[in-house]
């Protein structure tokens, strides 16, 4: 036996072990495939708020639905009846179809509480004066319009407070109505809007309800005998499940036939099952330890991590693929047995192989320190997975080659291989003709290339994201994109603030500048507020009286005002309102949307619905419209502010998010920072090259494939229309990591001990082509996806490791015609 | 606060104001009393309303102008004594004041939708629909006429007790009267009364 084959046991020993470990590991894992992987950690406070808005807040809530089809009359049946079976289900409150809701024990809630409510509550109302100013314009509004409704209440509520507490909560902009219930603009869609109980975050719960809706529609057309009717619905909810649906989709489909192309590749190479069992054993290694090392990192896997294995496959894959073809024994030549073949290749192609591995680690290196949480898993998991397969192929895999056949290279193949170098090696001026090309093609169209919207890192599909426009413009609700936060230690302290906050944005609203707002304190004021209106209702005597003095020159008898005194005197000892006594119904649940508790305090939310504009104006006058506002909401901010301070709130911060303004800015940073990573990745993998090649114009000959790959690619992609992001960018950092790879192999001074001129033996050679041809494979599967991260990552590094392969080729020296003694 | 109250009164003054303008001559028939309505596609007026509420010692009155354009657009504009704007177009009913706006859909309180739906078929000439919802009693002469409609239905009775229009010269009324004697009555003063077609 040689002695090269008694090395100890303990690799293969230790790799069973930590095989079994790591599968222990992953069984207890926990796997995710929802959105939180494109929602960046938080930096800042304010994008935090914009991440709990939009994960557990009533945005992520809130369902917009659309019916389309049919006839009119029948869309509108099918309205009301989801909406009532939406409404026995009990999942689901507030539903707004147009038609109206029992308003009957709200409107009791704001009768009995109006006097703790009214914001016109104040000693002065109270006084004779007051009391006579407020009675008399009281009825003059009983002369208008309204006046039938108040004037049952006119005993009891002859100031008229109920009045201004609807018309302060009513909403303003609705609907068009047909029916009886809601239609969009051109009437041919009935909508509805409804918020769901479940938590935001729960995609399961939402995935649930989302079918609860569809199968009650299916039961109203079917009772009604509709055909032709469909029911639209968008809304976060139904973004977070359908990405988690076409992650699970997509990550299963892409790793299955990711492996597919792999196998069947290596079993037309190796015509041996065994060699392809021994192939993918470093490669399941590399999986397990991957999922493994991002489990234990991170606490959760997510769905897009394990999809990213399919190009890990690819590139581990690469490593066996070399030991197989490359330590072949040599028998011919020097009469060398199978071990001392594998040392020889130990010797002479493990380094290259290594440097490549390291090379490929400096680049997703880059990826682990993004604020991008998918990314950094990514980035982990490749890593861990490709240290794991080179460790299994460098030690365990010699331990079981032994009994494979040595392949026999086909001479066909291989004068086929010699005429494609042959013709590459013509190309280099061209190359370099095409690559300034495409360089002067780049600049030319810079200011296009990029696409600067967080919306295109997004895995919602543009469909979704049109038809979730298209609804909202529906319903008349103007993109919510001013956003007033309040942010304080308490609840108490959050209602205060919103109230400072709501004089401000009441001024605005009565100089038309914003067409109205929300705001938790209209349903809710604060514990001190309402203290303050208790205190100032006067006693049933003192009131008695001042009542009799203010009715002078009224056409109303102190008599007929006694439910008014029993009313005040009931209001001066009720407890004070709070959320518990708004129960469940719609305005708790508007309250709830509007404030929030967070892990910091408590957080106020003031939506502020823009005026629409009603005849067409340009964009610039629109644009210059919602700056003014935009510059008026500010200042309110600031003045509010200012205004809590001055009450001694030192500890509420009030802040005015312009969302749009925001994602922007998100996206500016997250580009700037993947490009910092990308640049010290590559610096990185520049000095490592030079340190292990000791040789700058060997270095230079390695990366010059490879910038010219990363070029080509990138003018290619733009050329077809493919707008460039920030994965993009990733892809072209890991084009010259994965690419150095191939193009290391080419720059070996020990090739040329093999040849006279230095062409790699057609053996190496076909390693390269089939890794590379894995490895293409593998990322080119990734291209078909859709969700971004995948598909930009596939789209880019796909071609560029083809590109790299050939373009080594192409530019090395001195590859003339092989030596016939290798053979 | 019960919307059908409110919405009701508001409803009816406006609208049967156009039952009111009458082209001068004619119609002591309740035929051709609407028939001749359906002839007039646009108008304008001024208007004194007067309230009498049980809660209220003494009537209170406001003031201001109407406007109606074919095919179903009212306007109401109160200039006294508050400012207010009500605008009825199609089923829809919108309410401006102090700078708000409510804007109510009539087909969601059903009894004021069946009494739109009869003003309707009055303004196009056809009084069997107005028929079905009103008992329509027309007495008088052209110079000095009158019409009192009364609800079949109960529940439009349990709101509206009766209706009841005066013409005769160039000064109209209409006054309705509700159940608890609250009535309103408003004074109508055509302006322009547009050119029979």
């Amino acid at each position: 036996m040689n002695s090269s084959v008694a090395t100890s046991r303990w690799p293969t020993a230790l790799w069973l072990v930590s095989v079994f470990a790591c599968a222990v590991v992953v069984t207890r894992s926990h796997f995710v495939a929802d959105m939180s992987a494109f929602l960046p950690r938080k930096p800042t406070a304010q994008q935090q708020i914009l991440v709990d808005e939009v994960t557990r807040g009533s945005l992520s809530r809130t369902l917009l639905l659309g019916i389309e089809g049919a006839t009119v009359a029948q869309r509108a049946l099918l309205s009301r009846e989801l909406a009532q079976s939406m409404h026995r289900s009990g999942n689901f409150a507030p539903i707004s179809n147009g038609e109206s809701s029992d308003e009957e024990s709200e409107a009791e809630l704001l009768l009995r509480y109006r006097y703790l409510l009214s914001r016109r509550v104040t000693p002065e109302r109270f006084t004779v004066a007051g009391l006579h100013q407020a009675i008399a314009s009281n009825i003059e509004n009983l002369a208008g319009s309204l006046g039938g409704g108040l004037k049952d209440l006119f005993a009891r509520d002859p100031t008229g407070e109920m009045l201004e507490l609807i018309s302060d909560l009513a909403s303003v902009n609705r609907p068009r109505s047909v029916d009886g219930v809601w239609v969009s603009r051109n009437g041919q869609r009935a909508i509805l809007i409804a918020v769901t109980r479940a938590d935001g975050a729960d995609t399961d719960a939402q995935e649930r309800l989302l079918q609860s809706i569809r199968a009650a529609f299916e039961q109203a057309t079917r009772a009604n005998h509709v055909v032709d009717a469909q029911l639209l619905i968008s809304g976060s909810a139904v973004f977070a499940v359908d990405a988690r649906a076409v992650i699970k989709s997509e990550v299963s489909r892409l790793s299955v036939i990711g492996a597919l192309g792999v196998v069947s590749l290596l079993l037309l190479a190796f015509r041996s099952v065994r060699a392809l069992g021994l192939c993918l054993m470093p490669v399941l290694t590399g999986a397990l330890a991957g999922t493994v090392a991002v489990s234990l990192w991170f606490g959760t896997v997510h769905g897009i991590t394990i999809g990213f294995g399919s190009t890990l496959i690819g590139e581990a894959v690469d490593y066996s693929i070399y030991y197989f073809i490359q330590s072949q024994p040599r028998p011919v030549v020097t009469n060398e047995s199978s071990g001392s073949a594998t040392r020889r290749w130990l010797e002479e192609f493990w380094p290259t192989i290594r440097l490549g591995m390291l090379t490929s680690i400096c680049g997703f290196s880059a990826l682990v320190f993004s604020d991008f949480p998918g990314l950094a898993q990514l980035g982990v998991y490749s890593i861990a997975g490709l240290i794991a397969a080179a460790l299994v192929t460098r030690f365990v895999l010699p331990q079981f080659a032994l009994q494979v056949r040595p392949l026999r290279l086909d001479t066909r193949l291989t004068a086929a291989f010699d005429r494609g170098a042959a013709v590459l090696q013509k190309m280099p001026t061209l190359v370099l003709v095409v690559s300034v090309g495409a360089l002067l093609f780049l600049v030319a169209r810079h200011g296009e290339i990029w696409n600067p919207a967080l919306s295109g890192l997004s895995p919602v599909s543009i469909k979704s994201q049109q038809l979730d426009e298209s609804l909202r413009a529906d319903l008349g609700a103007p993109q919510m994109r001013f956003l007033l936060v309040i942010q304080a230690p308490s609840e108490e302290q959050a209602l205060r603030g919103a109230e400072v906050l709501s004089d401000q944005l009441r001024a605005l609203q009565a100089r038309q500048i914003i067409d109205s707002f929300e705001s938790p304190s209209k349903l809710v004021p604060s514990l001190a507020s309402e203290r303050l209106r208790q205190a100032a209702l006067p006693d049933a005597n003192v009131l008695a009286q001042r009542l009799a003095k203010a009715l002078v020159g009224l056409p109303v008898r102190p008599e007929r005002l006694r439910p008014f005194l029993a009313d005040v005197a009931a209001a001066r000892q009720l407890p004070l309102l709070t959320r518990e006594q708004l129960g469940q119904t719609d305005l708790a649940l508007s309250f709830d949307a509007l404030l929030m508790r967070g892990t910091y305090g408590v957080t106020a939310f003031s939506p502020v619905r823009q005026r629409i504009s009603e005849d067409a104006v340009t964009t610039d006058v629109e644009e210059s419209r919602v700056a003014a506002v935009s510059t008026a909401l500010q200042e309110a901010t600031r003045l509010a502010q200012e205004g809590l301070h001055s009450l001694g709130e030192r500890e509420s911060r009030i802040a005015f998010i312009d969302m749009t303004e925001e994602s922007v800015q998100i996206y500016a940073r997250y580009f700037n920072e993947i490009l910092a990573l990308s640049g010290f990745g590559m610096l990185a993998i520049v000095l490592l090259l030079t340190y292990s090649l000791r040789d700058l114009k060997r270095t230079a000959a390695v990366l010059l494939p490879l910038g010219l790959a990363v070029l080509l690619v990138m003018a290619g992609l733009v050329a077809l229309g493919e707008k460039l992001n920030l994965l993009h960018l990733v892809g072209m950092l890991l084009i010259v990591a994965v690419g150095s790879n191939y193009a290391l192999f080419f720059n070996r001074g020990s090739f040329s001990r093999e040849s006279k001129t230095g062409l790699p033996l057609p053996a190496t050679l076909l390693s390269l082509l089939l890794a590379n041809a894995c490895t293409s494979i593998c990322f080119g599967v990734l291209s078909f996806s859709t969700v971004p991260v995948l598909h930009a990552l596939g789209v880019t590094v796909a071609p560029g490791a083809i590109l790299a392969l050939l373009l080594s080729i192409v530019f090395t020296p001195n590859l003339g015609h092989r030596d016939g003694a290798s053979k | 606060m019960n919307r059908i109250r409110v919405f009701l009164p508001l409803a009816v003054g406006p609208i049967l104001w156009l039952v009111a303008s009458l082209a001068p001559a004619y119609a002591f028939d309740a035929e051709q009393l609407l028939a001749e309505l359906a002839q007039n596609k646009q108008g304008q007026a001024t208007f004194v309303e007067t309230k009498y509420l049980a809660v209220l010692e003494r009537p209170i009155k406001s003031s201001g102008t109407l406007s109606f354009q074919s095919p179903a657009r009212i306007e109401k504009n109160t200039l006294e004594p508050k400012r207010e704007v009500l605008v009825l177009d199609g089923d829809t009913l919108t309410v401006t004041r102090d700078g708000r706006t409510m804007t109510v859909n009539l087909r969601d309180h059903a009894q004021v939708l069946s009494f739109v739906e009869a003003i309707r078929g009055v303004l196009l000439g056809n009084v069997q629909v107005l028929d079905q919802v009103y008992k329509i009693q027309v007495s008088g002469n052209e110079a000095n006429w009158r019409m009192v409609l009364t609800p079949r239905d109960a529940k439009l009775a349990s709101m509206i007790k009766e209706i009841r229009m005066g013409g005769g010269g160039q000064v109209r009324s209409v006054e309705y009267v509700e159940p608890n004697g609250d009535h309103t009555v408003m004074q109508i003063d055509p302006v322009r009364v547009s050119e029979k077609e």
